[in-house]
């Protein structure tokens, strides 16, 4: 798909962009991108392209140095919008220059700053950053401007979080935080030409809550400097639905890394399909050692529920790269709901023995102890995971789940908002939100919630069923009907029935017990399905629609020519003309062989039926 | 008659007496004055004519006080009652005693340029006299007694007294001030000059024996003693002083203070010092005696030397005694006064701007308006005029005000002067800048530890910026230690306990502060809000009426007592004191707002978005930090949905949201308002919104249940945001759809429910 140039061209282009990322401090997106350049084909990232180690040259010739050998320089003309010496420098950025190691540097301000650069630089890695916005302040380079800027919101960040009178409490957090990211945001608007600056006010906008204008700064910072990973990552937790993403991807310049977007944003909003799995395996073909990659399959095989494939895929994973961490908490998840205790155990001892202080490492562990019961131990380890990074969204999710629990419906409703404040498209904390009010009884919030989770997943039975349930409860019974129904179109064999049943006691209930069509269908529905597949359910549980079908069939059985029998009739699928004397009979001596409370009124209408049938033949 | 305004010099204002000078060929070396440099306090001897060398070199080092502006002694018979009122005109210099012959003793005085030749082997030979007298001191008289006094150049002894004299100045500029009292003591007695009289009072008055300053100047003065004749020329000096005396005695010998205008003024300050201000204000007359002198025409004049006017003084003695007696009325007319006779005279103006004793526009108009022209030369006049303007209140104004300083620092390259950094602090905290002002506020106190307008602003700057709370009792501890006198430091320690919302410990060192001084206004209104952070409502408004009353230029106080209220749902009486502080200042946007709010409690709603739309464009004017304003924009927004403007509504609580993003009082009103406009589901969110950042808000909580309540009965699961179109059908058959297995879209997943 890609040439070969413009393979090198990607490799110089993350190269430079995991230098300027790790200058500024933004050590994960660094990571990430030093990773994806390390999966690049060797021959790829050996290619002459760039003048890896040129002579050394002063820094003001900035033309000169951008092309030492005469090799390959005239190829970039097929990738780039204007060939020659001068495009470097246009893609690049504005006056580039090179230090004497051939590495460019980006302004001249930087080149004069360098040695407060270096000494704040240490301060940061030693996170004392309130030292490096001292050291800083004067600074007008934009490495040294952003690592201000930078350190000051994660210093603010940092005492917010130290502020908390109670770990789960959101309120002060925000109050903390707010008055502190104001004044950056207002700092930094004049600078937003710099992509990094673009970035984090995209991050700082977001912790405010101001979503459109996060995105707008950060689509800025990714159409200017791609490989920058956060960037993309923090603009998939914000696109909130499938509309949103289209339209996003409209805005967005077509990219390699446009394509890593989509798989996240798709993982997010539980699309994954196979056309994911295609775009993983293009992307493949550019990025062969991508593990990344290689952990987005597994992702995508779990959330299609091909847990076997999703498996394997993770165990490729931990094959090719037996350290690492990423993903490590989703693959708990999954052995966890396939209920793979033993392989759950060994994979948290053996991370465990890893490194325990890690978001991912604390959450499988949570999960190790969940699986045993051991709630409590469980939530100890979600709220470690959670020390480590507060935005961390499967330890809050999953700790509303221990807490659910254990029966503290506050805290697992503290815990469950906190993950949709880290990222609103988790369908599953707004369910267990609706779960614990429910509980708190409070119908009207439970509805709320449900809503929520609904509209996330709307062909998921147990979102409509909990609705239902909700609905039922508060008597309105036709919503609750509505609900069922849907409820029924995502629902599997096992949960069919007894929706179906639901269907038919709401419908009788609406009418006061008297029988009724639209409860009879649904009642001739269960029993088809039963007879259909083979009897999943047993037969006297079935006792009651039995009944139900053969009493409606008796009571309109005279009046066969009623205009209303036939048109229910119709649908039933008998294809009889008024009541179907036969069936109720055959169903009701069913019944009344069965050993079921419901016996001796089977037995009663077949009496009467019989007598009617006798009185009728005379 | 009167002497012309210097000429503006570049370096220091001291220029050598025109008519010594030709007659004295010899200037002092400028190298020789290394110690009197330290001593002068008035302008440098640099060029000041020397005497006729002296024979030890290391002597005219030590002549410190040739360059005191308050110059030599002897016996001028000036000081008279019956020329009292050019007296008053001219100010201190007149009365200063110096070697000056009036023209009725012109004939023995001037001994002392000879004496200095004659008595030329004494270790201190005393300076020329003539060098001692700042030029400035010329009197109008000057000029004919040169006469006599070049006639009498020849006059080759120096009196013994006239030598004490010089001891006795001496030493009070050496702040030998027992010394000075002992020889003036000895001089008085010889010669019962008022002039001797005046200086021991003076210095009793330094020392502090401010009942023996006032009993000397108000007792009938005594008969000179007489005095055995030394010297050749003492006698005659003794018979023709008690010559002129004899003169006057045959009108009776007064006391000082009826005599000497100057004296007067300073029996009074001795009155003042031992707290007898009625007595003092009877010295001093409740009202200018001088008025009709003093008006229109004094006014335009300059001060004849060049001074301060003396009557500015006592105008600002008698508004000090005024304010002491609690007339301050009274206070106000007499600082004004001051003021205006002087406008040189800071003092008065301080206490006029400082004490707020004036409204925001009085006082523009007035400092605007004084006789800066007529008193001062051009470019003293525009730079005390620019200095003044600096200082004023900063509510309106601001661009003149901030024109006037960037052209002091241009112009007159006092950017890092301390007053005028202050007017820039003050300015800053106006606008709500607290971190620029603590920022200006520490340079200043760096070099000027205590500034008494800075340290104010340092304080509560300090008190506003949380993280600086321990630096403020370091602070209040410093100050403790180094000035447990001033009403200051007690509002330092008040404050730091205000910061930690320990209300009574704070009143406590508030009322402190008071005690030490009454005048100190934010002390006062820190007090009365310590009340009112209580929740003491009454309380509170009696202290603001308190400080009101002291400060009565400042819309604050009432402003402060309006708020009280409005907190006690008094209305009425709320609106009352805001339309009162509407009189002084109409231009502060807090007022605007409370004003606002009022409106809004009446049901005015028009009016009430006119207030809040005011106040905003006022703060916007203000450029000082927006996100201060924010809950007027939400006031505003109140005010809108109120009349059922939603639009506007909405607007301007976003506006309020996108200034303070925690505000949750905007975002349940702007959820309110969605909801009004029929979007419950985004109402809900908004509300969550709201309650997770005030999780207690009755309000919220029962509009979001209302809202929760409508989604519940008006919309069906079908409306679901987000559903595919299938799913929103009303009448879905779920059997003609096909299953969701062969669909596109996801599985369903077939874990158990609350773990996946």
């Amino acid at each position: 798909m890609a040439t070969h140039t413009a393979r090198v061209q990607i490799a110089h282009d993350i190269r430079r962009t995991v230098r300027e990322l790790r200058d500024r401090g933004l050590l994960v997106s660094a990571k990430w991108a030093s990773e994806l350049l390390s999966s690049l084909a060797e021959d790829v990232r050996s290619a002459p392209h760039l003048p890896f180690s040129p002579p050394l040259q002063p820094h003001h010739m900035p033309t000169t140095s951008a092309s030492p050998g005469p090799g390959p320089r005239p190829s970039i003309g097929e990738f780039l919008p204007s060939p020659g010496p001068g495009a470097f420098g246009a893609v690049a950025g504005p006056s580039r220059s090179m230090t004497s190691h051939g590495i460019e540097m980006e302004e001249e301000e930087d080149v004069l700053e360098e040695d407060e650069f270096q000494l704040a630089r240490g301060y940061f890695d030693m996170k004392e950053f309130d030292r490096v916005v001292h050291t800083l302040q004067n600074a007008k380079g934009k490495r040294a401007r952003f690592l201000r800027v930078y350190s000051a919101y994660l210093s603010a960040d940092r005492k917010a979080q130290e502020s908390l009178p109670h770990f789960l409490d959101t309120k002060e957090e925000r109050l903390f935080l707010y008055p502190a990211i104001t004044p950056l945001l207002d700092e930094t608007a004049s600078w937003s030409d710099d992509p990094y600056i673009s970035y984090l006010r995209g991050i700082l906008h977001m912790r405010i809550d101001q979503r459109h204008a996060a995105v707008e700064c950060l689509v800025k910072s990714v159409t200017e400097r791609p490989y920058n990973y956060s960037a993309w990552s923090q603009l998939a937790q914000l696109v909130n639905s499938a509309d949103m993403f289209i339209e996003l991807k409209e805005m967005l310049p077509s990219s390699v890394m446009l394509s890593f977007f989509a798989i996240t944003v798709m993982l997010d909003l539980h699309t994954a399909t196979d056309l994911v799995m295609n775009m993983i395996k293009e992307l493949l073909e550019i990025f062969p050692h991508s593990v990344h990659l290689q952990a987005q399959r597994a992702l995508v095989y779990y959330h299609m529920r091909e847990f076997e494939a999703a498996e394997r895929a993770f165990d490729e994973v931990r094959r090719l790269d037996p350290f690492r961490m990423e993903d490590v908490d989703i693959y708990s998840n999954m052995l966890y709901v396939m209920d793979r205790r033993a392989k759950l155990a060994t994979l948290a001892h053996e991370y465990a023995e890893i490194d325990r202080n890690r978001a991912e490492v604390c959450c499988l562990i949570g999960n190790y102890y969940s699986s045993r019961n051991d709630h409590i131990k469980a939530i100890t380890y979600f709220k470690r995971a959670l020390l480590l990074n507060r935005e961390y969204l499967p330890a809050w999710t999953l700790m509303g789940h221990e807490f659910v629990e254990t029966k503290n419906s506050h805290a697992a409703i503290e815990a469950y908002r906190k993950a949709i404040d880290v990222n609103a498209k988790d369908y599953r904390a707004w369910y267990g939100l609706g779960q614990a009010y429910e509980l708190l009884d409070m119908p009207m919030y439970a509805i709320e919630y449900y809503n929520q989770a609904t509209s996330l997943r709307p062909y998921d039975c147990r979102m409509w069923s909990a609705l239902a349930q909700v609905y039922e409860n508060l008597q309105r019974l036709p919503d609750a009907i509505k609900s069922h129904v849907r409820a029924l179109l995502g629902a599997d064999r096992q949960q069919t029935p007894s929706i179906l049943r639901k269907l038919a006691d709401l419908h009788t209930t609406l009418s006061d017990g008297a029988p009724n069509a639209d409860a009879v269908e649904y009642h001739k529905k269960l029993l088809a399905l039963n007879t259909g597949t083979g009897g999943i359910t047993e037969d006297i549980e079935l006792a009651d629609s039995y009944l139900a079908v053969a009493e409606w069939e008796s009571t309109r059985g005279p009046a066969t020519a009623s205009a209303g029998g036939e048109v229910v009739g119709g649908g039933g699928g008998v294809g009889v003309v008024g009541g179907d004397m036969a069936l109720a009979i055959r169903y009701l001596e069913k019944v009344a062989g069965m050993n079921c409370i419901q016996r001796d009124r089977a037995e009663d209408l077949l009496r009467e039926l019989r007598l009617r049938e006798a009185t009728s033949a005379v | 008659m009167f002497t012309p305004p210097n000429p503006p010099s570049n370096s220091l204002t001291f220029t050598p007496a025109p008519t010594s000078a030709p007659t004295r060929g010899h200037r002092r070396l400028p190298a020789r004055s290394s110690l009197s440099n330290s001593f002068s306090f008035g302008p440098g001897s640099l060029d000041s004519p020397a005497p006729p060398l002296p024979t030890n070199g290391h002597d005219s080092s030590l002549d410190a006080s040739t360059s005191f502006s308050f110059s030599l002694p002897t016996r001028s018979h000036n000081p008279r009652l019956q020329h009292a009122s050019s007296q008053g005109n001219r100010g201190m210099a007149q009365v200063s005693p110096r070697p000056r012959p009036s023209p009725s003793s012109s004939s023995r005085t001037e001994v002392p340029k000879t004496r200095s030749k004659a008595e030329g082997s004494r270790l201190r030979p005393s300076p020329d006299p003539e060098a001692r007298r700042s030029p400035r001191k010329r009197n109008p008289g000057d000029d004919e007694m040169r006469g006599g006094e070049a006639a009498e150049d020849e006059e080759v002894d120096w009196d013994m007294v006239d030598s004490m004299r010089l001891w006795r100045h001496d030493a009070i500029m050496q702040h030998l001030y027992e010394t000075a009292a002992f020889w003036g003591n000895k001089i008085l007695s010889w010669t019962g000059d008022a002039n001797d009289a005046f200086w021991l009072a003076q210095t009793h008055f330094l020392t502090g024996h401010y009942l023996r300053a006032e009993r000397l100047l108000t007792e009938p003065q005594p008969q000179p003693g007489k005095r055995m004749s030394k010297g050749k020329g003492k006698g005659r000096i003794d018979e023709e002083d008690i010559g002129v005396r004899n003169g006057h005695d045959d009108m009776g010998r007064g006391s000082l203070v009826n005599e000497s205008l100057a004296c007067r003024y300073l029996a009074a300050q001795c009155l003042v010092h031992q707290e007898k201000y009625h007595e003092a204000l009877e010295l001093l007359g409740k009202s200018n005696p001088f008025k009709e002198l003093s008006s229109s025409e004094a006014i335009k004049q300059p001060s004849p030397d060049e001074g301060i006017k003396l009557y500015s003084s006592m105008c600002h003695l008698r508004g000090l005694l005024h304010l002491r007696l609690s007339s301050l009325a009274l206070a106000k007319e007499s600082f004004m006064e001051a003021l205006m006779l002087d406008v040189k005279n800071y003092e008065a103006f301080r206490e006029l701007i400082e004490g707020s004793m004036m409204s925001a526009q009085e006082e523009w108009e007035f400092v605007n308006n004084l006789a800066y022209r007529q008193q001062l030369s051009e470019e003293e006049s525009r730079f005390v005029k620019l200095m003044y303007l600096t200082k004023l209140n900063k509510d309106a104004h601001i661009h003149e005000i901030k024109h006037a300083r960037e052209e002091l620092s241009s112009t007159y390259a006092l950017s890092d002067n301390c007053d005028v950094l202050v007017g820039l602090a003050d300015e800053l905290y106006a606008k709500y800048r607290w971190e620029d002002c603590y920022n200006v506020t520490t340079k200043i106190l760096a070099r000027i530890p205590g500034h008494d307008t800075a340290l104010p602003l340092h304080l509560a700057c300090m008190h506003h910026i949380h993280r600086l709370r321990s630096s403020l009792f370091m602070l209040a501890h410093d100050l403790v230690e180094q000035d447990p006198q001033s009403a200051m430091t007690w509002y330092a320690v008040g404050l730091w306990y205000f910061s930690g919302k320990r209300w009574g410990d704070a009143r406590r060192y508030f009322s402190k502060a008071n005690l030490i001084d009454s005048r100190f206004a934010p002390a006062w209104i820190a007090f009365a809000h310590s009340f009112a952070y209580e929740g003491e409502h009454d309380h509170a408004i009696t202290a603001y009426s308190t400080s009101a009353r002291l400060f009565q230029g400042s819309h604050l106080p009432l402003m402060f007592i309006g708020m009280e209220h409005l907190q006690l749902s008094a209305s009425d009486l709320a609106e009352e004191y805001f339309r009162a502080a509407e009189a002084i200042n109409a231009s502060d946007p807090l007022l605007l707002n409370e004003l606002g709010v009022i409106a809004y409690n009446k049901e005015d709603y028009k009016n009430a978005v006119t207030y809040f739309k005011r106040s905003i464009s006022l703060a916007r004017e203000m450029q000082g930090v927006a996100s201060t304003w924010a809950v007027t924009w939400c006031n505003l927004g109140h005010a809108h949905r109120v009349m059922g403007e939603l639009e506007e509504a909405r607007r301007a609580y976003a506006q309020c949201l996108s200034m303070s993003p925690a505000n949750a009082t905007a975002l349940s009103s702007l959820a309110m308002v969605t909801q009004l406009t029929g979007n419950v589901r985004a109402a809900i969110k908004l509300y969550h919104q709201a309650l997770s950042l005030g999780p207690q808000d009755p309000m919220a909580t029962v509009l979001l249940e209302m809202a929760l309540r409508e989604q519940t009965e008006c919309l069906d699961p079908t409306t679901l945001p987000g559903l595919p179109g299938v799913l929103a059908q009303k009448d879905l058959d779920p059997f003609s759809v096909p299953k969701v297995s062969e669909l596109v879209l996801d599985l369903i997943p077939r874990c158990v429910l609350t773990k996946d």
